[in-house]
């Protein structure tokens, strides 16, 4: 055995619900996420697991993931979906008939939806997180918890109590999902800032994941880079980014997913087909979206297309997971001649890298630990398993950083979404206020009220929309939910004073209904 | 956005931010004020801070000052002022550029009266900069690295392909330069030692 090899999966989607609409398009952001990464993912590891294959990752679970997965109207339209994606593969394999190779894809896809809407009702009963559950009690993998709304930490932190509240419902809610606390942690966009441990470890949390420059740049710098971990002086352990490994997977154009044999993203038939036909399968407002029917495979940089061949890509899979495998048994001994203790690799991905984006990447993966397992040169392991291990790590301070673009914060903080703040920290020391001057209070309606001021607050600072403004994707949208919930959120304060008005505050709480457990009072 | 670039155009001051939101479709109103008197500083990067302030009519009028006396200093812990910058609005945010990592920071707003007196108005908060680079300050660490002839390379092996404003190359030479410092200042201080 040459080393040591942890994969972290990071899953993560924003709150996204709209009782209001039969059809909302950010709400398909989830759906797609189902279909195409988180089901596709537990697929291939209950294979690995029939075929008696043994592996171990991390996911993380993000709290606002989490509660959508729970929520039933969205699962309800989720179900609704599927069964509009089976309808469109049927007027497809008719339509492509005459095609054999397009007609082939066709019923690919036919096969591949009805498998996903099975498992859907029929094996996990809509509820997807008791797989992840099972597969927990089972040890194969950890599940660790987040940021309540995947709030940027660093940029709450003028209100210390922010920063608080993020993690300490972050803690509750994965208590309520997965039936114990969580061990580990993944900090909103790897971010950290000095301090941030102390908070960590005030709620139990064992361990986190930093980018590489979040261990090199420490004080003092770790003696084994970022292939051990370090403990800051607050007890919490600290896991260092790979670059080699997540440059692999992650580059589109170095990477695997670059492959010509792979799927190509972009062309959907929701794009190519004529509207007509097309219209009952995307936006009713006549918007063109991706149904999840693409026929292409990335071919080559132009716009020529060959169609897409699903068993080619597959066969590609295994080749990719046999390179993967191959580079880090180099890597890691070229490392072990410098170190006196195997050395470890860690890998995070957001995990919807793994389908959503690269189609094949659940497969790969599939495929990457049945080759760990035959060859036996990488031991796959979880983090808590090696600080059990290996429990004695370098004391250092952890660098600021993130694993965002240029390693720092400004992806979050620059001239595109810098107005965000002044209202977050205004709403943060306002929530603050109010909790302790009605701590005592036992008014039912006024309880609701300061409960749901809460939930928007949380909801206004997820980091998904200070980077959707700076990526420009989905822009109107990312300002309007912040501005939504800054709206609401006042509109709740000046009724606390004024009057309830109770359709207003009913509608609120149905469509941002999180965390029904939460408690306003964890502000005070 | 430059310090020069503010002092050509004092303009460019006034809640560029709010402009922004007004130009897309508004299905929810936000206040343009939350009428505090409030100075917040924020870490962007290494090399980059950013702060934004809000004066209220009702403070500003009790003060002495003018809006064209009004002056944004960016400070460090011993109180030198490395920026200064003229203000015209009593709400607004700045980014302070090429500041130094690892520095403690705070930044004030001011005045200055008849006599050419600051007068301060608002204190921020202090935050220190992170570090983007390989930290060799400390006493402990030079004596283990002499040590680990392997530890350069561990590191090296850690960043290859770190992409935080370098390129793997710089990242490279750095790490030549931290080796030519380290035997240099390393053997002064054993000439030293020899000495006494």
């Amino acid at each position: 055995m040459k080393g040591f090899w942890s994969l972290i999966l990071h899953s993560h989607l924003p709150f996204v619900k709209h009782p209001d609409y039969d059809y909302f398009l950010e709400e398909h952001w989830l759906f797609e996420a189902i279909s195409e990464c988180y089901i596709p993912l537990l697929l291939n590891l209950e294979r690995l697991e029939h075929e008696g294959f043994d592996f171990r990752l991390t996911f993380s679970l993000t709290p606002s993931l989490c509660e959508m997965l729970k929520d039933e109207h969205l699962m309800e339209k989720y179900t609704q979906h599927i069964l509009n994606r089976l309808e469109l593969c049927d007027k497809e394999i008719q339509r492509t008939k005459n095609d054999p190779n397009v007609s082939k894809v066709a019923f690919f896809y036919k096969v591949r939806f009805e498998k996903i809407y099975d498992y859907f009702e029929n094996v996990v009963h809509r509820d997807i997180l008791q797989r992840y559950r099972m597969l927990l009690e089972r040890g194969k993998i950890d599940i660790i918890t987040c940021a309540a709304t995947h709030g940027f930490l660093p940029h709450l932190a003028t209100n210390p109590k922010a920063v608080e509240v993020q993690i300490a419902i972050g803690v509750q809610s994965h208590e309520r999902t997965f039936g114990q606390k969580p061990q580990g942690i993944w900090l909103p966009e790897c971010a950290y800032f000095e301090g941030l441990d102390e908070v960590l470890e005030r709620h139990e949390i064992k361990y986190t994941i930093l980018d590489s420059h979040g261990l090199v740049f420490a004080t003092p710098p770790p003696k084994l880079g970022i292939f051990a971990p370090v403990y800051s002086k607050n007890n919490v352990a600290f896991f260092g980014r790979d670059n080699d490994s997540s440059k692999q997977v992650w580059s589109s154009k170095e990477g695997y997913p670059g492959d010509v044999n792979y799927r190509d993203f972009y062309r959907d038939i929701g794009y190519d087909l004529d509207f007509e036909y097309i219209s009952p399968y995307i936006s009713p407002d006549g918007t063109r979206v991706f149904t999840g029917l693409k026929y292409h495979k990335i071919t080559g940089d132009s716009n020529y297309k060959e169609v897409y061949d699903p068993q080619a890509a597959r066969g590609k899979t295994a080749l990719h997971a046999e390179n993967f495998h191959f580079n880090r048994v180099q890597q890691l001994s070229h490392l072990e001649t410098l170190m006196e203790r195997p050395p470890l690799i860690v890998s995070p991905y957001d995990a919807e890298l793994f389908g959503h984006w690269w189609f094949e990447g659940p497969d790969f993966l599939y495929e990457l630990f049945k080759m760990v397992e035959i060859h036996k040169e990488i031991k796959p392991i979880l983090p808590m398993e090696y600080l059990a291990q290996y429990p004695k790590n370098q004391v250092v301070t952890p660098n600021p950083s993130s694993w965002g673009d240029k390693g720092f914060y400004e992806v979050w903080l620059n001239t595109q979404n810098d107005w965000i703040y002044r209202h977050l920290h205004s709403m943060a020391d306002r929530m603050e206020k109010l909790a302790k001057t009605n701590f005592e209070i036992t008014d039912t309606t006024r309880t609701r009220v300061l409960n749901q001021m809460l939930k928007e607050l949380l909801l206004a600072q997820s980091s998904d929309w200070a980077f959707l403004m700076t990526t420009g994707t989905a822009m109107e949208y990312s300002v309007q939910r912040t501005k939504e919930h800054i709206s609401n959120f006042n509109k709740l304060s000046s009724q606390l004073e004024e009057g309830v008005k109770f359709e207003f505050l009913e509608t609120l709480e149905t469509k941002n209904s999180l965390f029904d457990f939460v408690d306003f009072r964890i502000y005070a | 956005m430059s310090s020069h670039l503010l002092f050509d155009n004092p303009k460019a001051m006034e809640c560029n931010a709010f402009e922004a939101m007004e130009t897309l479709t508004d299905h929810f109103s936000i206040p343009k004020s939350y009428a505090i008197n409030t100075l917040t500083l924020m870490n962007v990067s290494p090399q980059t801070l950013f702060c934004y302030w809000e004066l209220t009519p009702a403070f500003f009028e009790t003060t002495e000052a003018s809006k064209d006396t009004l002056t944004l200093l960016l400070k460090t812990t011993n109180e030198v002022a490395l920026q200064k910058i003229k203000l015209n609005t009593l709400i607004g945010s700045y980014y302070f550029e090429e500041v130094t990592s690892s520095t403690p920071f705070f930044c004030e707003v001011l005045y200055y009266n008849q006599q050419g007196e600051p007068i301060s108005l608002l204190t921020s908060n202090l935050i220190k900069t992170p570090s983007d680079r390989i930290n060799t300050q400390e006493e402990e660490s030079r004596i283990w690295m002499k040590k680990e002839e392997g530890w350069r390379e561990i590191i090296r092996s850690s960043i290859p392909s770190l992409s935080i404003q370098k390129s793997s190359k710089s990242l490279v030479d750095e790490t030549t330069l931290f080796r030519k410092w380290e035997v240099n200042t390393l053997s002064s201080f054993e000439n030293l030692k020899d000495k006494q």
